[in-house]
């Protein structure tokens, strides 16, 4: 008990840290490749000429695009786009549930955009739950494009137990 | 997306939305794969998720909230805008069957000019179980102010 008390205190003190940035761009390829995946033909995406006849008047990435780019893959490092924030910290018990995940989006994402992404250990808590303690830990993205605006939000919960 | 433009006055609370119809293949898991960089191999791999104690591959969460993400932009056309999605991955889904993603309204209000929708939103299997539940909030145009302030 002692130690996992440590385990929590240990994760406390890193709250606020952050991942190494990505930076994409929202090119053709990049939107093409993520339509084709989902199979999505919205012209909004990728028709120029239909686009312009919309509020946005130009391309613009579909705003769940972002669910592709992930934030965190809180079971193994190895996996996705995005770097832990502390990966030298990973989850330190041994089951791992989903908390749920969230996107909030401010911005239009239009094509030629570059979007910086920062994920940062946002916050860890412990909770009784019904298989005893468990932990809780909260990563957050903030997606960001070439004029310091704030296009987006991503905020990944897992709980550990 | 074909559809004529849905206005906040055609929308009262309780009611479903259109929902979409997905397959997701195991090719299409692979594309997805490759799009996002989640290589993790319990997407692919049968024999990798055999030995974790998984009956088979199965489909990333995140293509699950793409394609509730696909279905609310085929819903609220050009002139609305998705602010919000949020969602668990509560139960695996397999490829190769039908996924149906649907969306009912919780509640309807206006905050600051817009005009705004929120919903439950899910993800059902063959089975009719909700296995991506969550939760989303769109804007929407209104007839009486039909260019959003929301950009």
């Amino acid at each position: 008990m002692v130690k996992e008390d440590s385990t929590l205190e240990g994760l406390r003190k890193r709250i606020g840290t952050e991942a190494e940035p990505i930076t994409f761009e929202i090119d053709r390829a990049l939107i093409g490749s993520f339509v084709r995946a989902v199979g999505d033909p919205n012209p909004m995406w990728q028709d120029e000429e239909y686009a312009r006849t919309t509020g946005y008047g130009s391309i613009i990435a579909p705003p769940f695009l972002l669910c592709a780019l992930m934030t965190v893959c809180p079971h193994d490092s190895r996996y996705g786009i995005a770097p832990l924030p502390v990966p030298e910290l990973p989850p330190p018990r041994e089951h791992i549930l989903d908390g749920g995940e969230e996107w909030e989006f401010f911005r239009p994402m239009r094509l030629g955009d570059t979007i910086s992404s920062r994920t940062r250990f946002a916050d860890v808590f412990e909770r009784e739950g019904r298989v005893g303690k468990m932990l809780f830990l909260v990563y957050e993205t903030i997606y960001t494009n070439q004029h310091g605006e704030s296009v987006a939000k991503a905020s990944y919960t897992i709980v550990n137990y | 997306m074909s559809a004529a433009q849905v206005f906040y006055e055609d929308i009262s609370e309780g009611m479903e939305i259109p929902s979409l119809v997905k397959h997701p293949t195991k090719r299409q898991l692979v594309m997805w794969a490759g799009g996002s960089g989640d290589f993790y191999e319990i997407h692919y791999d049968k024999d990798f998720a055999l030995s974790q104690g998984l009956d088979g591959i199965i489909v990333h969460g995140r293509l699950k909230a793409a394609f509730m993400g696909q279905m609310l932009t085929d819903w609220i056309g050009s002139a609305g805008t998705l602010r919000r999605l949020s969602c668990r991955y509560r139960g695996m889904d397999v490829p190769d069957q039908d996924m149906v993603v649907r969306g009912r309204v919780t509640k309807k209000y206006v905050d600051h000019c817009q005009h705004c929708v929120e919903l439950d939103v899910w993800t059902e299997n063959p089975k009719g179980e909700k296995t991506t539940p969550g939760t989303a909030t769109v804007v929407l145009p209104s007839r009486s102010q039909p260019s959003p302030s929301s950009r």
